[in-house]
């Protein structure tokens, strides 16, 4: 392949202009480790604008001390992408980004002990025509495998600095260092034969590019061949669309040989492969015949008939259990101390009497305290996450799932992030960001709240005291009735994902594509630093938007204000929120609720949790603690104006399903808005959930009427 | 026959694909094209994705893909 | 501080908080690339 002249192989000119290197690589290959490795915690993690895709830009330091810019590119197993995240690596490294400016260089990182599809990328990137590092990963687990790889082979074949590597333990970095501090890096002189019934379309192309979409001659002619491989191209917000005469072409092109028979795509991907396949026996060499490796042991048991249930109820037990327990004390802890900085401001600051106070204790500590109360247990969900991704699990729960996912339209993949959503939806839906399909993962999305979260358990838990109040009935009964909760959200989300698959958002039938990685030691590293950055996206979404929906909350309850004297309780039934109660109430009674009841399901809106400490104003009966003694009775001796007790057992059951269904979280709200950029999916989210918890609770409370309850 | 017809431990040699389809396009990505080897390491527990492995590394894809790939048994 | 006082501060800081969260909501409106600290999939991404 002979270079044009002005394609210079190192940066662009400018002695003060830092490098920019691209890190890309297959997923599960140890780019996110070799990322950590080389840029330390010198990183900025944010979004692509306009994808849910993590941006990740750190900095790394050349021998020299000179700084490199390292950008970690999405993990992709071609640039022909199939999910938003490859679609990202593709278009940085083609340059269609506006946001992101085309990388100088490109690290390439691959899997040692799986060298031959890892090495189908690295091909596609050599035709990019910029100059390109090859990193040998997982060397180490390479030898105890019984591969020989040789790197001055590739390097031979390649013609580019190919670093043997382990990233775990910082081997090999330091030469990596040296040759991205290299001021010249030559060009790969690799040149491969694109099959005859093919070249002249890729010609064509190529002229097409460099003329009307103003690209390089060499990075039009990586496109063009990408452009006949990408057939369903996914495109993602952000990336400059081609030119109208390019894709006349393509569509030109594709005609012809769709005439003809001819398999255009195949034969290009397998011509690749027949080049690959050369490379990798000449690179590597297997020493004899081995055994299974411990991988494979492994597998035998955990993906077992019968042992592979076993393993994975006894995974997901144990994070449920470090979930409630383990989370207990930090969530004591702050809850501890939000009460105390609560207290303090009410009465050691000095600060006297009056809305300013107010506004701070019950507005801004109460309802961001209300939401930060759940941040250890978010941050466990996500260690759990990243442990089980990090060691190769996740796959093999999706690889046992899928089955029963397949049932509703899913696959296996959105088994983890339903699951979390047991905990909490945020660190749920954040998860969903592993699933390809787009919508496979807006379906499971839109049903991962359906599933009982943490915040609605204080809800169930006061309604079952208030439904079976004291000792006359049998624990089983209150353990069926919550287990009959649970039980109803998990059947309600699979529902929607059946009903949206097959109607709202009816695709092609889902696809279960998945590599299987070897099981490996977690980096504990990594997952540690993964749940950070999680955990610190929380806080600050925490610290602005829920602060100021808090403030706002705050506001409806206290104004416009009662006469001087008035209680509490009379303050905020003459409140904004009080007479929103009262407006509501016509839409409620025919769920048997009134307009307490309604201030209680507004205020859900902060977190649910917060129902129980409304209701503890409403009803003039502060809870003590964890002891809904008082509230119980207080919420016993209600009634309606007429005299007819409030909270018959058929309300607080009907109040339970209301709680099952209803979407009632601005966090949640929040989060959805942002993974799928832009109002119109938590609008709809919104509507349907709430009004199935209406519907629903309209016909449980009817029929128990009728029924004599 | 089909792979996914193959009984579990055995092994073939891709020998016909489909032409179209993204999922078939991505199969071949990863390396699964006509002459490489691959082996049917197990079916999930309830019957259906497959696991299978080629060039080194293992793979799943459920039976409605594997029904379209044609492959000769090998030893 | 007076209680009056508190209440003019109060009900500002109220003003400032729904005015940025209009603000906000409406700048996503019009540019749906997100500023700062989020992304998201799009209208096309959904085909």
């Amino acid at each position: 392949m002979a270079l044009p002249s002005h394609i210079s192989a190192g940066a662009p000119a400018g002695p003060a202009r830092t490098p920019v290197y691209a890190l890309v690589g297959n997923p599960n290959c140890g780019k996110s480790t070799l990322f950590n490795a080389l840029t330390g915690l010198k990183q900025k993690v944010g979004n692509y604008p306009g994808v849910t895709v993590e941006k990740k830009v750190g900095t790394a330091y050349s021998q020299h001390g000179q700084p490199i810019t390292v950008i970690d590119l999405p993990g992709a197993y071609s640039l022909a992408a199939r999910s938003p995240d490859e679609a990202v690596t593709r278009d940085v490294l083609l340059g269609r980004r506006a946001d992101t400016a085309q990388p100088d260089r490109i690290l390439c990182i691959v899997d040692a002990t799986n060298l031959e599809r890892n090495l189908y990328l690295v091909h596609q990137i050599l035709d990019l025509g910029r100059p390109v590092i090859l990193v040998l990963n997982m060397m180490d687990v390479a030898v105890s495998a019984g591969l020989e790889v040789r790197a001055s082979r590739l390097e031979r074949e390649l013609g580019i600095p190919v670093i043997p590597c382990e990233a775990v333990n910082g081997k090999g970095l330091i030469e990596l260092k040296l040759a991205m501090s290299r001021a010249d890096l030559p060009l790969s002189r690799h040149a491969w034969d694109i099959p005859a019934p093919i070249a002249p379309a890729v010609t064509e192309l190529q002229a097409s590019l460099t003329a009307h979409d103003r690209k390089s001659p060499l990075i039009a002619r990586a496109e063009a061949l990408l452009l006949l491989t990408d057939q369903d191209s996914v495109r993602v917000a952000g990336s400059t669309p081609l030119s109208a005469r390019t894709t006349e072409i393509l569509q030109t092109w594709q005609k012809r040989w769709e005439g003809e028979g001819t398999d255009w795509a195949g034969t290009l991907v397998n011509s690749r492969y027949e080049v690959i396949s050369r490379i990798a026996a000449d690179a590597v060499t297997r020493a004899g015949h081995t055994g299974p490796t411990a991988s494979d042991k492994i597998d035998a048991v955990a993906t077992h008939p019968l042992w592979g249930w076993l393993i994975l109820g006894s995974v997901m037990t144990l994070l449920f259990l470090s979930i409630f327990t383990l989370a207990e004390y930090p969530m004591g802890f702050i809850e501890d101390a939000i009460a105390s900085l609560a207290d303090w401001v009410k009465k050691d600051s000095g600060m006297a009497d009056g809305d300013l106070r107010d506004l701070i204790t019950d507005g801004a500590i109460a309802g961001v305290g209300g939401v930060i109360v759940f941040l250890p247990q978010i941050l466990i969900l996500f260690f759990f996450i990243g442990l089980l991704e990090s060691t190769g699990y996740m796959a093999r729960a999706a690889f046992i799932m899928d089955r029963l996912m397949s049932r509703v339209g899913l696959n296996g993949k959105s088994f983890i992030p339903l699951l979390s959503s047991y905990a909490c939806a945020i660190p749920g839906i954040m998860a969903t960001r592993t699933i390809e399909d787009p919508k496979d993962r807006l379906v499971t999305i839109l049903v991962a709240p359906l599933m009982s979260c943490s915040a609605r358990l204080p809800v169930y838990l006061l309604m079952i005291a208030a439904l079976v109040p004291g000792d006359r009935v049998p624990l089983a009964t209150k353990v069926g009735i919550m287990i009959l909760m649970y039980a109803l959200g998990t059947f309600g989300a699979f529902g929607f994902a059946w009903l949206f698959k097959r109607t709202l958002l009816k695709g092609a039938p889902p696809v279960m594509i998945m590599e299987l990685p070897p099981y490996r030691f977690p980096g504990l590293k990594d997952v540690a630093l993964h749940m950070l950055e999680r955990g610190w996206l929380f806080l600050r979404r925490a610290g602005t938007v829920i602060l100021g929906i808090s403030i706002v909350l705050w506001f409806l309850a206290a104004y416009p204000k009662a006469p001087e004297g008035a209680t509490p309780q009379q303050q905020l039934a003459q409140s904004f929120a009080g007479r929103a109660g009262h407006a509501l109430e016509p839409a409620i009674k025919p769920l048997g609720f009134d307009w307490q009841i309604g201030i209680g399901l507004i205020s859900s809106f902060a977190a649910r949790e917060v129902f129980v400490s409304t209701m503890g104003v409403v009803f003039n009966a502060e809870a003590e603690g964890d002891d809904t003694t008082p509230l119980r009775q207080a919420l016993l001796a209600a009634k309606w104006p007429d005299g007819r007790p409030l909270f018959t057992p058929l309300v607080c059951f009907t109040l339970m399903i209301f709680y099952v269904f209803a979407m009632q979280c601005v966090s949640t709200i929040a989060v959805v808005r942002r993974e799928t950029n832009g109002w119109k999916w938590p609008i709809f989210q919104t509507l349907y959930m709430t009004g199935t918890a209406w519907i629903l609770s309209f016909l449980v409370f009817q029929a128990g009427r009728a029924l004599g309850f | 026959m089909k792979l996914s017809e193959l009984t579990v431990g055995a092994s073939a040699v891709v020998r016909e694909f489909p032409k179209s389809g993204a999922a078939f396009l991505r199969l071949r990505e990863m390396g699964l094209v006509a002459g490489t080897r691959v082996t049917l390491i197990r079916t999930a527990p309830l019957g259906d994705p497959l696991e299978i492995k080629l060039r080194g590394y293992h793979l799943t894809l459920r039976k409605s893909e594997a029904e379209h790939v044609l492959v000769d048994p090998a030893a | 501080m007076s209680a009056e006082f508190q209440s003019i501060a109060a009900l500002l800081i109220v003003a400032l908080a729904a005015t940025w969260l209009i603000a906000r909501a409406v700048r996503q409106r019009k540019k749906p690339g997100c500023g700062g600290d989020c992304g998201c999939p799009t209208e096309k991404l959904k085909r």
